[in-house]
C-alpha cells in the first residue's frame, strides 16, 4: 500500500528522497519503496523516519482497519 | 578516505535483506553442486579404493569444507536459540516425527543417488540379477542407515543446543520473566 503521508511529511520539509535517505542511513531506493508500498520496513527504520520528519508512528504508518 | 569508504558495507536495512535472500540461494546451489560432486567422487572411486590418507582424497578439500560450513551455520543458528530446518525453529519438544522424517528422505536420497550414480558410471555386473537386487538392497539399507543416524544425531543435538541457548538468551532479555 502507498504510503502518501509520509510522502507529504517529507514534501512538508522540504526534503527530496535522497536528503531523507542520508538522514536516515538508507539508500534513496529504500526511501522510494517506503513510499511507493514496495518494501515493509522494520520499527527501528519507521522510529528514524519519524524522528527525521517530526511526526509520530501513528500519524505515518498507522493503517486504520477498513 | 573518500575512496576506502567505498569498500564499507551498507547499513542499509532492505539491501542487506535482500543481499541475504541472494546470498542464500547462492549458497545452497554451491553446497548442491560441492555435494554432488563429492558423491560422484565416492560413487566412482569409493568401491574397491585404498588410500593412504583414508577417503580426503575422494571428499576432498572442497567436502570437509561444506561440512565445515554447514556445522557452521547451524552452531551459529543454535548460538541464537533457533533451529534453521523445519516449520517450527523455536520447538520446546523435539519434533521427532519431523527430523526423523527429514532424516530419512536425506538418507534415501542420498543412498539412492549415490547407488544410481555407481551404476550409470559403472554398469557392469558378473553375477545373477536377484543377487545384484539383494547387494543394492543391502547398500542402500546400510549407505540410507547411516545418513539418517549421523542426520537425527545431528538435528537432536543442534535441538539440544538451540533451546539451552535460547532459554538463556530469554533469562538473561527478561530475569523476571522466567
Amino acid at each position: 500500500m502507498r504510503n502518501n503521508r509520509m510522502r507529504a511529511a517529507r514534501a512538508e520539509r522540504g526534503m527530496s528522497q535522497a536528503d531523507l535517505a542520508a538522514a536516515v542511513g538508507v539508500t534513496r531506493q529504500t526511501i522510494s519503496m517506503m513510499e511507493s508500498g514496495n518494501y515493509n520496513p522494520t520499527l527501528r527504520l519507521c522510529v528514524a523516519v519519524c524522528r527525521c520528519l517530526g511526526k509520530t508512528l501513528d500519524a505515518l504508518f498507522w493503517e486504520e482497519e477498513t | 578516505m573518500k575512496k576506502l569508504r567505498i569498500w564499507k558495507a551498507t547499513d542499509d536495512e532492505r539491501i542487506l535483506a535482500e543481499s541475504g535472500k541472494i546470498y542464500r540461494i547462492g549458497f545452497w546451489v554451491l553446497a548442491a553442486g560441492v555435494g554432488l560432486d563429492v558423491l560422484i567422487k565416492l560413487a566412482l572411486y569409493l568401491p574397491g579404493y585404498i588410500g593412504t590418507w583414508g577417503v580426503f582424497p575422494l571428499v576432498g578439500m572442497e567436502g570437509i569444507v561444506l561440512a565445515a560450513a554447514l556445522v557452521l551455520c547451524a552452531l551459529l543458528a543454535a548460538g541464537r536459540g533457533i533451529l534453521t530446518v523445519g516449520a517450527n525453529p523455536e520447538a520446546e519438544r523435539f519434533p521427532l516425527k519431523h527430523y526423523a522424517l527429514a532424516s530419512l528422505v536425506f538418507g534415501l536420497g542420498l543412498g539412492v543417488l549415490g547407488l544410481a550414480l555407481r551404476m550409470i558410471f559403472y554398469p557392469y555386473w558378473e553375477g545373477d540379477l536377484f543377487s545384484m537386487i539383494l547387494l543394492l538392497g543391502v547398500l542402500l539399507l546400510v549407505i540410507g542407515g547411516v545418513i539418517f543416524l549421523v542426520c537425527l544425531t545431528t538435528f537432536y543435538l543442534m535441538f539440544r543446543l538451540a533451546r539451552r541457548r535460547r532459554r538463556r538468551l530469554e533469562k538473561e532479555a527478561d530475569p523476571e520473566e522466567r
